[in-house]
């Protein structure tokens, strides 16, 4: 953990000096001072085990000696809990999918809050108003039991096999729903048009070779899991759990999709200074390390060198060559039908 | 004596079944690797050491236990008086008993704990979100039907009506009536009540997690946390929770029922 | 009968008055909240859901799988229960200590207990296939959850059931086994004309049981049942978009499926008062 610290002031002190505006950094030790005196953050939806959360809130209550508490929900779940708790508010701060932090936005339950290394975060992963910004990203990838004969390397190879794909629960899960969309680019649509992923879907029920549910470390340790639509950041740490010689991890080289997960800040939050800071933290060299320590794409990954350890945890960055980010605007629409697509396309196939 | 031994038969063949899933957990929970064998490879008891050695687990599985045995009093303190004495003397009250019991039973626990938790964060004035308090009075609606429908199936067995009549006729007055004579006639229903709510607080998950969550951790939003790592882990978690309910259960049958088993 | 002990009546206030609060209460906010849409008051929520094939062949399914298990829930339970009455002792405490466990067995833990004994390389699974009496085996599916459905519907119908044997007393088998009836005639004449209001009432708990149960049916089909519970989870807990207005009218649905056969059962014994004493 000492390593980890000492990075922790050096990287930071750098990422200051780049923002290059003294007010900055005044602003940056009242900030600090009034974390110190809330002494304490409680979060939703951001686990230990989840990213590495787990060492970031480890490196915050060292840095600041407070304390932290997490509930982990999902993403509505967290908002609806922002919304009811208004008069109260229990949580400080979320972590939620790329499409809820604009609906946080929107109905006034979050507070903008710009890091110093706001700039090296591109357009598409952060809010104009400093509402939401991706912490790292994912892309689906390909999680294969080394057990499969042929281990496909594109979606267009998924046809020709015998294993069985397992998608997940489409519609419920942002996972999968993004594991639809992925197909649908490589295949030559996208959010607007995702009858490519229909039609390869179809046919893979058709052949009764498509599994409906989540794929999780309990049914990969158990043999049930022979080729899963999943996050890299998944993938890689699951195929790390239950062995590193029993799965292979890619990113299908014939297109897929990026989106990611986002702070999101309590509008009426009891600790705003530590959930600022604990976004800051985030998206600073050191948190954007531990992130990559713990599978997760860092989101600034052009702008630092992680470690070798690091490194080794996530995907060489040329798998990345075909993966374009989601464009959350239309895909927000678009998901909402998904759902109705796929009963009548897929699943009554199956 | 030939229906007899069928009847052995049928009601082993059931409890077979009833365990095969337990079994598998069981396996499951000992095991070092299980993936595409007809039976675990090899045993080890790594798993279940390294769930006791989490601190974690034994803050979940006490408070747990706390919750269980306070919302199951409160709720088996309200309960069983109400639907005996709307029984006996309230039929309307008891239809009406009837249909809010199971009504819970229609909405999804997560619609209902949203509603649950618009009302008491303190938008009206009440603030009970945060607090185990919140489950201990959210728990009685859903164990309400726990207690409902044996202590009623118990109940319509008796002629309550009658007794009453013959205990006004010797002077005794109802309320006497009705503990003395009644409620040991159905004390195996309020028995099964009883071991009935205290599963489903143990069981409960939905309503703990979002009304009061990390705050106070039960054994459920434990298993919640541990839902995206190893499958042996929460095997033994299982098992663990199982073996909570099977201990709590005899205790209960055995501290009420010693009488009753005679009886019956 | 009126009331003769106006004092006794007063033990039903707490639990009136907490049935209003935590029961009552957040109902009615879910009413609310469901004829609201985009903020403004409207039927909109409804009328989506009615025009929605999707939403009505959910809506058939879940009542589908909810009266098959309902049914095979209550033909399995019936017997074992008179069964466990006239045995007593040991086993019979062993049967409804597993039933309880069994009863409250839901969510991840159920479904993945299933996964182990018939999943893809279920133990089950793979003796099946070695045997070659099935080639494939989907737990993933529609058959997967009326399996683990009746699992847990024939032990919560036990517990319920169990109490309601003790109406059909010794005596009555006695009469029955001197007279010589045949058994399926002791029962259509007396067993079940006897067990009737307790049947019921255990039916329509189990019902209710399968219409609300979510988290099994979501950790074992996932994205592949259409079930009204899924869409609500869907609505309020996804990770993809949130619409608790409409999944709000979606549990009224649910809510007023379970009332009328509640109210079924309310004029059937409000009819022949003397059942229910």
């Amino acid at each position: 953990m000492d390593v980890t610290k000492r990075e922790f002031f050096g990287l930071s002190l750098g990422a200051l000096a780049l923002s290059a505006l003294p007010a900055h950094a005044d602003a940056m030790a009242d900030l600090e001072a009034a974390g110190r005196a809330e002494g304490m953050i409680v979060s939703l939806g951001m686990p230990d085990d989840w990213a590495n959360w787990g060492a970031i809130w480890k490196a915050i209550m060292e840095k600041y000696g407070v304390t932290h508490t997490d509930t982990d929900m999902s993403s509505a779940e967290e908002l609806a809990k922002f919304e009811a708790e208004k008069a109260n508010p229990s949580a400080d701060i979320g972590e939620v999918g790329l499409e809820f932090g604009a609906i946080a936005a929107t109905r006034g339950l979050s507070q903008p809050y710009k890091t110093t290394t706001w700039d090296q975060i591109p357009d598409w992963a952060k809010d104009a108003d400093g509402h939401w910004a991706l912490g790292y990203t994912g892309t689906i990838a390909f999680l294969i039991s080394n057990k499969v004969a042929n281990p496909p390397k594109s979606f267009a190879d998924l046809l020709n096999g015998d294993y069985k794909v397992t998608v997940g629960e489409v519609g419920k899960a942002a996972q999968s729903n993004a594991a639809v969309l992925a197909a649908a680019i490589a295949l030559g649509g996208g959010e607007d048009n995702l009858a490519p992923a229909m039609d390869l879907f179809g046919k893979l029920a058709d052949a009764k070779r498509l599994l409906p549910v989540n794929a999780s470390v309990a049914t990969m340790e158990k043999g049930e899991v022979e080729v899963a639509l999943v996050w890299d950041f998944n993938a890689l740490n699951w195929r790390d759990q239950v062995g590193a010689d029993k799965f292979t991890v890619v990113i299908p080289s014939d297109g897929s999709v990026t989106s990611g997960y986002t702070t999101t800040i309590n509008a009426v939050a009891k600790h705003p200074a530590l959930a600022k800071l604990t976004r800051e933290f985030s998206l600073s060299d050191a948190g954007q390390e531990l992130f990559a320590l713990g599978y997760a794409r860092p989101i600034r990954v052009e702008h630092i060198t992680l470690s070798d350890a690091a490194k080794a945890k996530v995907l060489p960055a040329e798998q990345y060559a075909k993966a374009r980010p989601i464009n959350a605007a239309v895909w927000a629409d678009a998901a909402k039908s998904l759902t109705k697509m796929w009963q009548e396309q897929v699943a009554t196939k199956l | 004596m030939s229906a007899d031994r069928k009847g052995f038969f049928w009601v082993g063949l059931a409890l077979a079944l009833m365990l095969l899933p337990v079994v598998a957990v069981g396996l499951n929970a000992f095991a070092t690797d299980w993936a595409g064998s007809l039976l675990p490879l090899g045993f080890t008891l790594d798993w279940a050491r390294q769930m006791m050695a989490d601190p974690r687990f034994l803050q979940a599985f006490g408070n747990s236990m706390l919750l269980g045995i306070g919302a199951t009093a409160l709720s088996a303190a309200v309960c069983v008086p109400a639907i005996v004495v709307a029984h006996a003397f309230a039929p309307r009250l008891d239809r009406l008993f009837a249909g809010l019991v199971i009504l819970p039973y229609a909405v999804p626990g997560i619609v209902m704990a949203l509603g649950l938790l618009k009302l008491y964060a303190g938008q009206f004035g009440l603030i009970l979100t945060g607090s185990p308090w919140l489950l201990v009075y959210a728990y009685v609606p859903l164990a309400a039907s726990l207690y409902y429908v044996p202590i009623k199936n118990a109940l319509r067995g008796l002629n309550v009506a009658e007794l009453l009549e013959a205990g006004s006729m010797l002077g005794i007055n109802d309320a006497r009536l009705l503990w003395r004579v009644i409620l040991p006639s159905i004390r195996q229903a309020v028995v099964i009540g009883v071991i009935l709510n205290f599963t489903l607080v143990v069981s409960e998950f939905v309503y703990a997690n979002l009304l009061v969550g990390g705050q106070f951790p039960t054994l459920q939003i434990f298993m919640y946390v541990l839902r995206g790592g190893s499958g042996h882990l929460q095997s033994v978690l299982i098992l663990i929770y199982f073996a909570l309910v099977l201990i709590a259960t005899t205790a209960v049958a055995l501290l009420a029922g010693s009488e009753q088993g005679k009886r019956s | 009968m009126p009331p003769r002990s106006p004092a006794l009546l007063l033990t039903t206030i707490p639990l009136l008055l907490i049935l209003a609060g935590f029961e009552v209460a957040p109902m009615l906010a879910v009413l609310v909240s469901s004829v609201f849409r985009g903020g403004s008051l409207s039927l909109g929520n409804y009328g989506e859901i009615i025009a929605s094939s999707y939403q009505r062949a959910a809506y058939v399914s879940s009542l589908w799988l909810s009266v098959l298990t309902t049914v095979i829930g209550l033909v399995l339970a019936l017997p074992l229960a008179r069964i466990l009455r006239r045995m007593g002792g040991r086993l019979q405490s062993l049967v409804l200590t597993y039933s309880n466990i069994g009863a409250n067995f839901t969510g991840f833990p159920l479904a993945f207990a299933f996964i182990i004994m018939f999943g893809l390389s279920g133990t089950f699974t793979l003796i099946l296939q070695r045997l070659g009496l099935v080639e494939d085996l989907n737990i993933y599916s529609t058959g997967g959850l009326v399996l683990v459905y009746s699992y847990f519907q024939v032990c919560l119908g036990i517990l319920v059931l169990f109490p309601a044997m003790r109406a059909l007393t010794p005596e009555m088998d006695e009469a029955a086994a001197i007279l010589g009836v045949p058994r399926w005639r002791f029962w259509w004449r007396v067993g079940l004309p006897v067990l009737r209001p307790s049947l019921i009432s255990a039916a329509i708990l189990l019902f209710a049981n399968a219409m609300g149960t979510y988290a099994t049916a979501f950790a074992l089909a996932g994205g592949n049942a259409n079930l009204v519970t899924i869409h609500i989870g869907e609505l309020v807990s996804g990770d993809v978009y949130s619409d608790p207005n409409l999944a709000n009218a979606l549990a009224v649905i649910l809510v007023v499926t379970l009332i009328l056969p509640i109210a079924a059962q309310h004029i059937w014994s409000s009819r022949r008062p003397r059942d229910e004493r």
